[in-house]
């Protein structure tokens, strides 16, 4: 037991003091997933919000697909980029294997569709009676589904910090892809597997805990916009009745 | 009397079943005709279609003696010169003035003209103290309130009005009366207003349409606000008629 007490008090010790090793792995870990989000945005979003709002042949196909993709795991994510980019894969030539770009890569699979599902139900959601008002007020169809989007802002952007928060705590892509090379690959999950294993019981916890705090946040986060969301209400959260109290 | 809308042989129907079957109808431009009609005889779509918001299957809809046309561009062109006040009013996740400044911002105003315009309305209708509350904040008069207030905003040529009152107490019913009556006169307005209440209908409507099963049972000018003077087949139809001797 004083053995843990004693590894958590220099664990707390290691993040109150910001140690260089400690933040620079936090910071990095940070950054992939952060940029791995922007790309699954750019990629969940649009397809999100069209199997959300349009009616067209094949889309129940294609809306499960994205949500068994929803289970995808990390290390058969892993396998799969490895053999793509490895140097005798199809992608070797371009020397991606070990590098934070692989995580990247690996990353924005593995967030896509959940961003794509949670865009998806977000919009599902949405009151036809919406796209009508639109219209009837003079939107385009560009204006129209931008209306759409800005409704369901709120819940998309709980999507985002919920795939953030998938991203970042995931250890097998980030392994498996970027090789956990210090100071350029080691994100904090490879580094606590590495840590625990080299018997650096404080450091390893010292980066949980920061792994901990960030989760909460992003629980925190994606609690908030749930909530928020719902201050978009039309019609249907307001009883006629009360317009004659 | 100019006619501003005319429709011929006009079709419409859902999974096989007709909802609108009209021979021809006139509507006569600067004045408020009044639909009425059993649930279910097509009032609303017959909105939906004249608004432009939905196809119908097959006819010809003359605005201002001009068919239509097919181009998206220059259909939205035509949208923009109508407004629809909704039955279930729908309000957008935003605050209750950008809800009214809505319209105008589509159209490419800027923030100052905009702001202006919302603070002429918001005191026409009583809504300065909600300008900065969201949709869920609003009780169901409210709500109907603003999105009556932003459907006139933009002082369309031609409003349709679906079942305003049924979020609205008496002295809103009355106010939103007013304020429609009123763009009617000062700028000729055209309004197209579907209701259930006889007492209304006396009170606004210049013209009259019945429809009963998707046709056209009663159309014309109504002369009189006492009942007493309408035609016989008019006051049947409302069931206004005298029990025979």
């Amino acid at each position: 037991m004083h053995y843990i007490v004693g590894a958590l008090r220099r664990a707390v010790d290691l993040i109150l003091s910001l140690d260089p090793a400690v933040m620079e792995i936090a910071w990095l870990s940070i950054k992939l997933s952060a940029i791995s989000i922007i790309i699954a945005a750019a990629i969940g979003i649009p397809i999100g919000f069209i199997l959300g709002v349009y009616d067209f042949p094949g889309r129940s196909f294609l809306t499960s697909i994205v949500n068994t993709l929803l289970s995808l795991p990390t290390v058969v994510v892993g396998l799969a980029v490895y053999s793509f980019i490895s140097r005798r894969g199809p992608l070797g030539r371009f020397g991606l294997l070990f590098t934070p770009w692989a995580i990247i890569i690996g990353q924005t699979i593995l967030a896509t569709p959940i961003v794509t599902a949670l865009t998806m139900n977000a919009t599902r959601s949405l009151d036809r009676d919406l796209q009508l008002t639109a219209l009837s007020l003079g939107a385009s169809r560009v204006q129209m589904a931008w209306l759409l989007l800005l409704q369901a802002r709120f819940a998309v952007f709980g999507a985002l910090v919920a795939g953030f928060g998938r991203v970042i705590a995931e250890v097998g892509a980030a392994m498996m892809l970027g090789g956990n090379i210090e100071g350029y690959t080691r994100t904090l999950t490879t580094a606590i597997a590495l840590e625990t294993s080299k018997g650096e019981f404080a450091f390893a916890l010292a980066l949980g805990i920061i792994l901990l705090l960030i989760s909460f946040v992003v629980n925190i986060l994606v609690h908030y916009f749930q909530q928020v969301k719902h201050r978009g209400a039309y019609h249907g959260n307001n009883s006629p009745r009360r317009g004659f109290a | 009397m100019e006619t501003i809308l005319h429709v011929e042989d006009l079709r419409k129907s859902y999974n096989g079943l007709t909802v609108l079957d009209l021979d021809a109808l006139s509507i006569p431009r600067g004045q408020i005709t009044v639909v009425m009609g059993p649930n279910g005889a097509g009032k609303t779509t017959l909105i939906r279609i004249l608004a432009l918001l939905e196809e119908p299957d097959r006819g010809t809809i003359l605005l201002g003696g001009q068919p239509v046309p097919e181009d998206e561009e220059q259909r939205l062109a035509l949208r923009r010169r109508m407004g629809v006040i909704w039955q279930r009013p729908a309000l957008f996740a935003m605050s209750v003035a950008d809800n009214l400044g809505l319209a105008l911002r589509l159209r490419g105003w800027n923030r100052k003209q905009i702001r202006a315009k919302v603070e002429e309305y918001a005191e026409m209708f009583n809504l300065g103290r909600l300008l900065r509350k969201w949709p869920n904040e609003l009780s169901g008069g409210e709500t109907q309130k603003v999105s009556v207030a932003r459907s006139l905003i933009y002082e369309p040529e031609i409003m349709f009005i679906d079942e305003p009152d049924t979020y609205l107490d008496l002295r809103n019913r009355h106010l939103v009366e007013e304020m429609v009556a009123s763009q009617v006169e000062r700028r000729g307005m055209t309004a197209l207003m579907v209701t259930h209440s006889r007492q209304q209908m006396s009170r606004l409507a210049a013209n009259l349409v019945f429809l009963q099963a998707g046709q056209v049972r009663w159309s014309g000018q109504v002369d009189s606000q006492d009942p007493k003077n309408w035609d016989e087949e008019l006051k049947a139809l409302l069931g206004l008629a005298e029990p025979s001797a």
